[in-house]
């Protein structure tokens, strides 16, 4: 083999290496739910959410159906107003569900989950589902069992 | 002590100016694109060996130590995503970028620094070809193509390793092992490509210090010697200071 062909050979299997190494760690990952123009937008109040950061995921059943894009306080009332996209258009959720902030083990990260209710109706692009449950805050919990056991002694 | 700043002001005022004669380069009439296919080989497929060997035991080391420390909080679940995301974002174009300064960054200096005290660059520039389109920008955009590479390459292996600890030597489940980085925890389009963007600066900076510094050699043996350990030394420390101010730029 002529020296020009070895080296033709070696980049060509080099960049091959490349694309594998690319397409495995492609596959092995997971993505970014595709964010933009796709889905519609809802929005939730909540007294406390904790821990709940943009791009945390929304569950439902927990399937991940989408994301949380925007998280700000109300001037008037103080309480959170969590912003999020659901992916699928298709997917339509009914105005009686509850929506928490819940977390993914104990060390997990904050997510969005929609128990969904029973109503023939459905929430509205850019609409609010009214019926939430704020994040456990453990320090909260903490001093709740520590007043409890204060109190049966 | 002021000789010493001014002379410090200087060097980083002709080494703007020679990246900026490097990168205008390309658009002279011609790519030498043979030149530049032998230095990809020179600098990507030559560096593959060290960086497959080096993948192997960081993701061994990474994967033990927080083995050890994800047991103590019973967080085991989360192993993978730990280590892929130290592995993606920091560890893999970092160590990969410092590894090549070594090993690339030291040949390239020293190649140039000979060519240089040889007169063969004045010779090139004699027969009207710019030494900054022949000898140069071939180096500095295979730096910049390679590095990627390199890194897509130490990721997918340092992953395997970690798994190999975990699973093979740990008794781990195979799924509980894969899960969380499919499941939303790491992103391809966050954590991977961030360390590509970041190993493609660092390839940048590697060679065009590397040419930089081998291009002012000093006359003489030590001229030499001094160039090819001021390449290794400067671009280690770019790529350690370059890394924290990409680092908060990108995530």
């Amino acid at each position: 083999m002529k020296k020009s062909h070895i080296v033709d050979f070696s980049v060509g299997a080099f960049f091959i290496l490349a694309i594998a190494a690319f397409f495995f760690l492609a596959t092995v990952t997971g993505r970014t739910a595709n964010s933009g123009s796709e889905g519609y937008e809802l929005s939730a109040r909540f007294e406390d959410v904790s821990g709940l950061a943009n791009n945390s995921v929304v569950r439902l059943s927990g399937v991940i159906i989408g994301q949380v894009e925007d998280i700000s306080v109300l001037h008037d009332t103080y309480s959170a107003m969590v912003r999020f996209r659901i992916d699928d258009p298709g997917l339509k959720i009914p105005d009686d569900s509850t929506i928490g902030v819940y977390t993914e083990g104990i060390l997990g990260a904050k997510y969005l989950a929609i128990i969904p209710g029973f109503s023939e109706e459905y929430v509205k692009p850019g609409q609010e589902i009214l019926r939430t449950k704020s994040a456990v805050v453990l320090e909260n919990l903490f001093s709740k069992i520590l007043l409890l056991i204060g109190t049966e002694k | 002590m002021f000789d010493f700043l001014i002379n410090i002001f200087v060097g980083m005022g002709r080494f703007i100016r020679f990246i900026m004669s490097i990168m205008s380069s390309v658009v002279s009439p011609y790519l030498w694109v043979w030149q530049t296919v032998v230095q990809i080989n020179m600098i990507g497929v030559g560096s593959l060996f060290l960086i497959c060997i080096a993948s192997i035991f960081i993701g061994l080391v990474f994967t033990f130590q927080m083995y050890m420390i994800l047991n103590k909080f019973s967080g085991l679940s989360q192993l993978s995503s730990v280590v892929a995301f130290g592995i993606f974002r920091e560890l893999s174009p970092v160590v990969t970028g410092l590894l090549i300064a070594g090993r690339v960054g030291s040949t390239v200096a020293a190649e140039l620094s000979q060519l240089r005290q040889s007169e063969q660059v004045d010779s090139l520039l004699m027969w009207g070809i710019s030494p900054y389109a022949y000898l140069m920008l071939p180096r500095f955009l295979a730096g910049i193509v390679c590095l990627p590479v390199l890194v897509l390459v130490f990721d997918a292996i340092s992953i395997y390793s970690s798994w190999a600890y975990a699973v093979l030597l740990k008794g781990m489940e195979n799924q509980i092992f894969w899960n969380p980085l499919l499941d939303g925890n790491v992103f391809f389009e966050q954590d991977v490509l961030y360390g590509l963007y970041k190993s493609m600066f660092f390839g940048g900076l590697i060679i065009s210090v590397a040419l930089f510094q081998g291009f002012y050699v000093k006359r003489g043996v030590s001229g030499m010697a001094q160039s090819s350990t001021k390449a290794v030394v400067y671009a280690s420390l770019g790529i350690l200071a370059m890394d924290y101010l990409l680092s908060q730029l990108l995530y």
